[in-house]
C-alpha cells in the first residue's frame, strides 16, 4: 500500500499535466466533447500496473484538481460522470480479459456516455442523446489510439507482453 | 489486439447505427403543425399522429407519416394543394384566398451546447 502511494501520486500529477497539455491544442474536429484523452493512458497504466482502487482514486484526483485549476466546477460534473463510468468500464473490461486496446476503447465509449448522461441530467432533456452515435464512434477510434499508445509505453518501460 | 476486442468495435458500431436509425424514425414525427387563419392561430396539431383537419370548412389538411399536406381547398387556383407535403420549418403551405397558413415547428430543437 505505501509503496503504491508515491507511484499513485506521480501518476495523478502526470494525468493532470497530460490533461492540461491536451487542452492547449485546438480541437481537431468541430464537435464538442471529442478529444483524444491522453490522460486516459495514465489511468490505464495505473489499472494494469497498480490496482483498480488506485486507478479510481487517480482518476478522481485528476478530475477534481484539473477542473479546479483549469476549467471550473461546471465542467467538473461532466468530467466526473465520464471519468467514473470509464474507469468502471475499463476495470470490468480488464477483468473480462480484453486486451489493453479493447479496454481503452471501452473506456473511451463509456467516458462519452457518462458525460452525455450528466448532460441529460443537468439540462433535464433527453435530446442530448441525439449526439450518441458520433460519441460512440469517436470513443472507439480515439480510445483505440490511446490504448495502442499505452501498450507501446508499457512495452518500452516494463517490457510488458500480452 | 485480440479477437475479443472486435466485439467491442462491432457492438459499438451496432449501437451507433441503431441510435441513428432510431433518430431517423422518430424525427419525422416530432414537432407540431401550426395552422393560422387570417393571422390568428386556428389549431395546433402534433405531427406524430395521422389526422385529417377541417379548416373553417374551406380547406382540408392531412397529417400522414409525420408530413402535412393540403388535401382539398375551395380556392380557385389550388396552389396550396400543389405545394405538396412539408415536414419541417424550412417550408410552409399558404392558401392566400382563404387566408390559411400551415407551418411546422420542431419541438426538440437543441437548446444548449456544452463544451
Amino acid at each position: 500500500m505505501y509503496k503504491n502511494i508515491s507511484s499513485a501520486a506521480m501518476l495523478a500529477s502526470l494525468a493532470i499535466i497530460f490533461g492540461y497539455i491536451e487542452s492547449l491544442f485546438p480541437p481537431f474536429i468541430s464537435l464538442p466533447g471529442i478529444k483524444l484523452g491522453i490522460s486516459n493512458i495514465v489511468i490505464l497504466l495505473a489499472l494494469y500496473r497498480l490496482n483498480r482502487t488506485t486507478a479510481i482514486f487517480i482518476m478522481l484526483i485528476k478530475v477534481v484538481v484539473s477542473s479546479l485549476l483549469f476549467s471550473g466546477i461546471n465542467v467538473m460534473m461532466y468530467a466526473l460522470g465520464g471519468g467514473i463510468l470509464s474507469v468502471l468500464a475499463m476495470s470490468i473490461g480488464q477483468k473480462a480479459n480484453f486486451s489493453i486496446i479493447g479496454v481503452s476503447m471501452l473506456g473511451g465509449i463509456f467516458h462519452n456516455i457518462g458525460q452525455l448522461a450528466v448532460a441529460a441530467l443537468i439540462l433535464g432533456s433527453t435530446s442530448v442523446f441525439y449526439y450518441m452515435p458520433a460519441l460512440i464512434i469517436s470513443g472507439i477510434i480515439l480510445g483505440g489510439i490511446t490504448g495502442y499508445l499505452c501498450k507501446v509505453i508499457m512495452l518500452r518501460i516494463f517490457s510488458y507482453r500480452q | 489486439m485480440k479477437k475479443k476486442d472486435f466485439f467491442i468495435v462491432f457492438i459499438g458500431i451496432f449501437v451507433a447505427v441503431i441510435c441513428l436509425l432510431f433518430q431517423r424514425f422518430t424525427q419525422s414525427g416530432s414537432g407540431k403543425a401550426i395552422i393560422t387563419v387570417n393571422g390568428r392561430i386556428y389549431r395546433e396539431c402534433p405531427m406524430s399522429t395521422d389526422i385529417e383537419i377541417d379548416i373553417n370548412g374551406t380547406n382540408i389538411a392531412v397529417i400522414e407519416n409525420g408530413e402535412i399536406y393540403m388535401k382539398s381547398s375551395t380556392c380557385p387556383d389550388k396552389i396550396c394543394i400543389h405545394q405538396g407535403k412539408i415536414h419541417d420549418s424550412s417550408k410552409s403551405i399558404v392558401c392566400l384566398p382563404n387566408g390559411v397558413v400551415i407551418r411546422v415547428e420542431k419541438s426538440s430543437e437543441i437548446d444548449s451546447v456544452v463544451r
